[in-house]
C-alpha cells in the first residue's frame, strides 16, 4: 500500500511537476502555476525510522524570472543544475552556487520556442537536454563547457500538434516525445552528420498522450493518455532502435485523463497520476505460458490529492519512494509497502 | 469592435423565471448540494461574444443540457452554438469554464462539450476544451482573458 510520508502546501494554484535529483545532494524539485519552483532537501528519507517531516523546503526559484506558470522541472544528471520550463516560452538553466548548496543562480535563458514550453528533460549522458511545446516543436540543446554554453543541436518538427512531454532513453542519447496529436515519436542523433532524425512514430492511443516513461532496460516504454488507457510498447528490432510495437493496453481502471506515468527502474512498478485525483500502482504479472503475453495488474489505488494529480516520479535510489503533485498545489511524498 | 458576425439574425428565446429559493437552501447547516438549475443560473447571463445577448437568450445553454452528480462530483454541460460553423464556439466554452471555476466549489470536475451534432468541428473543439493544460495556458494570456472577462461582465438591462 501507498503510505503518505509528508504533504507540503508548495504552490498557490496548481502544482504541475515534480522531479528527484538523480545525483549528489538528496533533493526534490516541484513547479507550479504560481511561477515558482520549490527545492526540497530530502536526505532524511534514507533513515529507516522517518522523522515527522523528512523533506524541508530550502529555496524557491523563478520569482521574477518567469512571467507565467512553470510547467516542468528537470535536474541534470550531475545534480548541480536544474531546468525550468515555462508557459512564458522560456527555459531557464539554474546552477547551484559553490558557496551555498541551497542557493541557485540563473546562468542561462534558453529561447527558441514560439509559445508555451511544456516539458524539459536532461539526457543521462549530460550532453543534451530537450524541450517541447505548444509550437509543435521538439528542440534538442547541446551543452558545452560546464553548461555555460547552450547551443541548439536540432529542431524536430514532426508532431502535428502541441508536444506534451519529452523523455530520454535511460542509457543512450535517444529521445522520445508524446503529443496532443495522439502519437509518440523517437529520435536519435546520426553520428555521421550530427543531425537528429526521427526513427519511430507510434500510433495507437485515441487521444492526447500526456506522459511516457522507459523501463530500466530501455527496451520498453509505457505511455498514458486522455483515452483513459496505458500502453506498453516494446522494441522489436534487436539491431537498432527503430521498430517498436504495442504489446499491452491497460484499460478499465482510470476514470479521467491520465496525466503522468512513472516506471520504477528498480522494482518495475508503474505509478500513474490521474485526473480523478487518484494515484494507481500497477505490477507486471508474468504470462502463464509462452503463448500468452505478460499482463499488468492494478495493485493499489488511492485518492492522493484533493484535485487532479499532474505528476508522479519514483525516487531514483530509494526504490519504494514516490513524489506527486496536483491541482491542489500540494507536493506529497509516499512510501510503497508491499502487502503480504 | 468585433469583426463581421457569423450569424446576423440569431433566434431569440424567452428567459427562465427566477428560481424559487427553498427553505432548506437558506439553512446554513444543510449539506450544500448543487443542482442543474444552480449551475444554469451561474452561466445563463454570460454574454455571447458577438451579439448583445446572453447565452440563455440564444439557447446556447439550456438547463436540461446540464447534469450534476453530487456523489461523484461531476458536472456535464452541453452547449449549442447558434450555427454549425460558429467561430466563437471555443471562446464560449472557455467563458463557461472560467465562470464555473470562479463560482463552483473546487470538488467538482466540469466537462464542457458541444451538443452532439451542432457544430462542424465538434470533436476538435471538445478536445481543446477538455485539455486542462491548454485551458490553463489560455487563462494566462492577457488578451484572451480580457475577451473572456467581457463575456462574463453582467450587463444591466
Amino acid at each position: 500500500m501507498l503510505k503518505l510520508v509528508q504533504s507540503v502546501n508548495a504552490h498557490r494554484g496548481k502544482g504541475w511537476s515534480v522531479d528527484w535529483c538523480p545525483h549528489g545532494d538528496d533533493k526534490l524539485a516541484s513547479s507550479g502555476e504560481d511561477k515558482t519552483a520549490c527545492i526540497f532537501l530530502t536526505e532524511e528519507l534514507k533513515k529507516t525510522k522517518l522523522p515527522s517531516e523528512p523533506i524541508t523546503l530550502i529555496t524557491k526559484l523563478g520569482e521574477g524570472s518567469h512571467t507565467r506558470s512553470i510547467r516542468d522541472v528537470a535536474w541534470s544528471p550531475c545534480g548541480k543544475y536544474i531546468l525550468l520550463a515555462s508557459f512564458d516560452g522560456q527555459v531557464t538553466l539554474w546552477e547551484q552556487t559553490k558557496s551555498k548548496k541551497s542557493a541557485y543562480n540563473c546562468v542561462s535563458v534558453v529561447e527558441g520556442h514560439e509559445s508555451e514550453v511544456k516539458a524539459v528533460s536532461w539526457a543521462p549522458s549530460g550532453r543534451y537536454f530537450a524541450s517541447c511545446g505548444r509550437d509543435k516543436n521538439v528542440m534538442i540543446w547541446s551543452l558545452l563547457d560546464d553548461c555555460e554554453d547552450v547551443e541548439c543541436s536540432g529542431v524536430m518538427t514532426v508532431h502535428s500538434q502541441d508536444v506534451k512531454r519529452v523523455v530520454w532513453h535511460p542509457h543512450t542519447d535517444m529521445l522520445a516525445s508524446c503529443s496532443y496529436d495522439d502519437t509518440i515519436k523517437m529520435y536519435i542523433n546520426d553520428l555521421d552528420d550530427g543531425d537528429w532524425t526521427m526513427t519511430t512514430s507510434l500510433s495507437g492511443h485515441d487521444s492526447t498522450v500526456w506522459g511516457i516513461d522507459f523501463d530500466s532496460s530501455g527496451e520498453r516504454l509505457v505511455s498514458c493518455s486522455d483515452d483513459l488507457t496505458l500502453k506498453i510498447w516494446k522494441k522489436t528490432d534487436v539491431v537498432n532502435d527503430k521498430s517498436w510495437s504495442c504489446v499491452a493496453t491497460i484499460a478499465g481502471h482510470h476514470t479521467r485523463a491520465i496525466y503522468d506515468v512513472a516506471w520504477n527502474k528498480k522494482n518495475g512498478l508503474i505509478a500513474t497520476a490521474c485526473g480523478d485525483d487518484q494515484i494507481r500502482i500497477f505490477r507486471e504479472v508474468p504470462a502463464a505460458n509462452e503463448l500468452e503475453k505478460n499482463n499488468f495488474e492494478l495493485l493499489f489505488t488511492l485518492k492522493a490529492h484533493s484535485s487532479d494529480v499532474n505528476s508522479v516520479k519514483w525516487h531514483p535510489k530509494l526504490e519504494n519512494v514516490l513524489a506527486s503533485t496536483g491541482d491542489d498545489g500540494c507536493v506529497k511524498v509516499w512510501k510503497w509497502e508491499d502487502i503480504i | 469592435p468585433m469583426e463581421a458576425t457569423d450569424n446576423l439574425n440569431p433566434k431569440l428565446h424567452t428567459k427562465s423565471e427566477a428560481r424559487v429559493v427553498t427553505l432548506s437552501e437558506l439553512d446554513e447547516n444543510a449539506v450544500d448540494v448543487i443542482d442543474a438549475r444552480e449551475v444554469f443560473d451561474i452561466i445563463r447571463d454570460i454574454n455571447d461574444p458577438e451579439h448583445p445577448l446572453t447565452l440563455e437568450e440564444l439557447n446556447v445553454i439550456e438547463e436540461d443540457k446540464i447534469t450534476v452528480d453530487n456523489v461523484k462530483n461531476l458536472i456535464k454541460i452541453n452547449f449549442t452554438p447558434t450555427i454549425p460553423h460558429c467561430s466563437m464556439a471555443t471562446l464560449i466554452g472557455l467563458s463557461i469554464r472560467v465562470q464555473l471555476m470562479r463560482s463552483l466549489p473546487s470538488r467538482f470536475k466540469v466537462d464542457i462539450a458541444i451538443t452532439p451534432g451542432s457544430h462542424a468541428s465538434e470533436i476538435a473543439i471538445n478536445k481543446q476544451l477538455a485539455d486542462k493544460e491548454r485551458v490553463a495556458a489560455a487563462l494566462e494570456n492577457s488578451h484572451l482573458i480580457e475577451v473572456v472577462n467581457q463575456c462574463l461582465t453582467m450587463k444591466d438591462y
